[in-house]
């Protein structure tokens, strides 16, 4: 009785021991992480309530950037573009990531070459891959010189209203797909073989394995590729940034392009401040509700 | 009631006295020392690639040679990108880690001086003020208060491209719209564009439509600086007349709405007979120098042309006020600045430093093209307006809307932002 008392003690000893240094190893990460992303997240809430100039004075404000805000057609405009361009990018990137994961599953010869070379668009400068696209799409590139050859003629890609959410998508999915394929991919390799054996003996199709079988098998990965897709593209700035710097005429003027240009151009902090808070609360209740849909449908 | 005044009274006088020590103290301690090794502390400046490749080791003989003379004193030249230097400074500014020292030209200056960034730096000058032209101290002043010390002044005009002009057969060099109309189609036959208009939005309109506007004898803002003036007969007809060169096919069109990277883009490519605002420092490396030459800009009913000035401001925030002083007045004294603007194809602000360049070079070419110069009107929020016009321009140069309906619902947008106050 004694040597299990003692034994129990010992056990509880060594988990908090064990909790300890746990508690060691993520305290840097959770200080950086307050520091660095909390902190900056509480001051931009209250900056939203106030106007602040950089010699550092900060004068309370009410709800005025708020009605600023929302009585501003560029704010309405930097909203449409990012909705459109999120509905467009999203389920793009969300299947050739699938597409390209399902084929890379496969164990051909090769394929760990295949696999490392779709990813790296991911690691290859935004600016690299910007100036790159922009020649693609220029009117002397190769995408108009492939269309002019097969009789289609000249797109303007990146100097229609039009067309320009549609070319920054794609130009997206090709930075964007080889980090979600990778995920999708370690989400496929998990799902048991025998899953598909016994779907195969059923005498289930292609179509019907993938559809019964992975997909469900695939829920949580894909819903994590979802949700990190919608709030990048909620995000998006860099690619438009560096490929059309909001134009033409606005039509790739986005949320965020409307926060870098109010803050750091022309360092109306409380009002870019703003514009952040109201983005950061559309990409959460999109997130939660996202979050219950699958949930339901699980 | 009374308490209430008394109160009110003796707040304002404390508030007062506060300022007049507050005051007394900086301007004590700000002055630059009247001998030089009594110049004390670390500077740093923040300078920009006026030359692209040797920018840094321009500053660095010239800060031993400060050194020498201030043996007390410790200056650091950083020289940060073009890209983003408002968000940077901005930032640091903010992080409180800005430079004591930083390059910066007019259109930039309204935003800092406008919220006690920068310090007045008149004293610096105080002693051979009527030495610098007038129109360069004009450029660094806001609000009636000298925020950077000229260093040097720049031209844009019109900059042609000979081997484009023979292959054409043109033989005059044009001097006035009309001229450039009638050369068009000249040099579209020959497999040139006329000009290259940069209509992306990153690109400054002191670039690109302002020149055009002031040589259509029109003007930005109004005289007072609280409204849109730019969507009048002037403006339309400066707008229209690039709208008639992009409906011709004489500009390329990708231009209008991406910004090329030199070497790539049509000019970088040799393949444009003239700029309408170019400049020596501007001028593509792919194309040889020879092919070029530089006249007086061009005009509608005026020949003007945009010209800049870059200038040292100190930062409030500066924590060795006396010795960044000290250093700018130093950097942008005679002697410094003829050698500066040499080096770097740049001229100089002080009318001792005389002219810089002689004979037949583009920099002697341009440096004559000084006087039509202007670098327009200053104001507060110049950078925002150019971001609400230009839209509404590539609007009008892409087809959606005429010149003048794109240029009134943009001052309609700028009259609301200068409403604002």
């Amino acid at each position: 009785m004694a040597s299990l008392r003692v034994s129990s003690v010992a056990l509880r000893l060594r988990r908090r021991a064990g909790s300890g240094i746990a508690l060691l190893f993520i305290t840097p990460y959770v200080l950086l992480f307050l520091v660095f992303r909390i902190g900056p997240a509480i001051a931009g809430l209250v900056l939203g309530f106030a106007k602040y100039q950089i010699s550092g004075t900060v004068q309370w404000e009410g709800l005025s950037n708020f009605r600023r805000l929302f009585a501003d057609s560029l704010f309405w405009n930097a909203l449409r573009v990012t909705l459109v361009y999120t509905a467009i990018a999203v389920p793009l990137t969300v299947i050739v990531s699938l597409v390209m994961a399902q084929l890379c599953a496969r164990s051909i010869r090769g394929i760990k070459v295949y696999r490392a070379l779709y990813f790296l668009p991911v690691v290859t400068s935004l600016v690299t891959s910007g100036v790159i696209w922009q020649w693609i799409y220029s009117s002397a590139g190769p995408a108009n010189w492939l269309l002019k050859g097969i009789g289609i003629g000249s797109v303007p890609w990146l100097s229609s209203g039009t067309m320009v959410l549609p070319s920054l998508s794609l130009m997206s999915v090709w930075t964007r797909f080889g980090y979600d394929m990778l995920i999708l991919l370690a989400g496929l390799l998990a799902i048991p073989r025998d899953y598909h054996e016994a779907a195969m003996i059923d005498g289930a199709s292609a179509w019907s394995r993938f559809w019964y079988v992975t997909l469900p098998q695939l829920k949580p990965a894909l819903f994590f590729v979802v949700v990190l897709e919608i709030i990048q593209s909620f995000q998006v700035f860099d690619v438009i940034y560096v490929m059309t710097g909001g134009g033409p005429v606005r039509s790739s003027y986005s949320l965020v392009f409307l926060i870098y240009d109010q803050g750091f151009h022309y360092f109306d902090f409380g009002y870019a401040s703003a514009a952040g808070v109201v983005l950061f609360v559309i990409t959460l209740v999109v997130a939660l509700w996202q979050r219950r849909l699958f949930r339901e449908d699980s | 009631m009374r308490t209430l005044e008394t109160r009110r009274l003796g707040a304002l006088v404390a508030a007062g006295s506060l300022t007049l020590l507050a005051a007394c103290g900086s301007s004590g301690g700000d002055k630059i020392p009247a001998n030089a090794k009594d110049v004390a502390g670390s500077v740093t400046m923040w300078i920009y690639p006026i030359d692209p490749n040797n920018e840094a080791a321009y500053w660095k003989p010239k800060v031993a040679e400060f050194e020498k003379s201030h043996p007390k004193a410790h200056i650091k030249v950083v020289v940060q990108p073009w890209a983003n230097r408002d968000e940077q400074l901005t930032t640091a500014i903010a992080g409180g880690k800005g430079p004591d020292v930083v390059y910066l030209i007019p259109d930039q200056l309204p935003q800092y001086a406008s919220n006690g960034s920068l310090e007045d730096v008149s004293d610096v000058i105080a002693k051979d003020r009527s030495d610098f032209r007038a129109n360069a101290l004009k450029a660094m002043t806001y609000d009636g208060k000298l925020d950077g010390v000229p260093l040097l002044m720049s031209a844009t005009t019109l900059v042609v491209n000979k081997k484009a002009m023979q292959a054409a057969g043109i033989t005059a060099v044009p001097k006035t719209w009309d001229d450039v109309l009638a050369d068009a189609p000249k040099l579209k036959q020959a497999g040139y564009y006329t000009t290259e208009y940069d209509g992306a939005p990153d690109e400054t309109l002191n670039g690109t439509f302002y020149p055009l506007l002031w040589q259509a004898g029109g003007d930005v803002l109004t005289k007072d600086g609280k409204h849109a003036a730019f969507n009048s007969a002037a403006g339309v007809n400066a707008l229209t007349f690039v709208k008639k060169l992009v409906d011709g096919g004489y500009i390329p069109k990708d231009p209008l709405t991406t910004m090329p990277k030199a070497e790539t883009s049509p000019t970088g490519q040799g393949k444009v007979a003239f700029l309408f605002s170019g400049g020596v420092a501007g001028l593509p490396t792919t194309v040889p120098k020879s092919d070029w030459a530089i006249y007086p800009p061009l005009k509608d009913k005026v020949s003007i042309g945009y010209g800049t000035v870059g200038g040292l401001s100190v930062l409030s925030g500066s924590k060795n006020k006396a010795a960044a002083k000290a250093w700018v007045q130093w950097a942008t004294s005679a002697p410094q600045m003829k050698v500066y603007g040499k080096k770097h194809s740049y001229y100089a602000t002080r009318n001792s430093v005389g002219t810089l360049f002689t004979g037949n070079s583009l920099d002697a070419a341009e440096e004559k093209t000084l006087q039509y110069m202007t670098t327009g009107s200053i104001n507060l929020k110049s950078r925002q307006l150019m971001d609400m016009i230009k839209p509404h321009l590539q609007a009008a140069l892409l087809d959606k809307t005429s010149p003048k309906a794109a240029l009134d619902a943009a001052a309609k947008d700028v009259n609301g932002l200068l409403g604002r106050g």
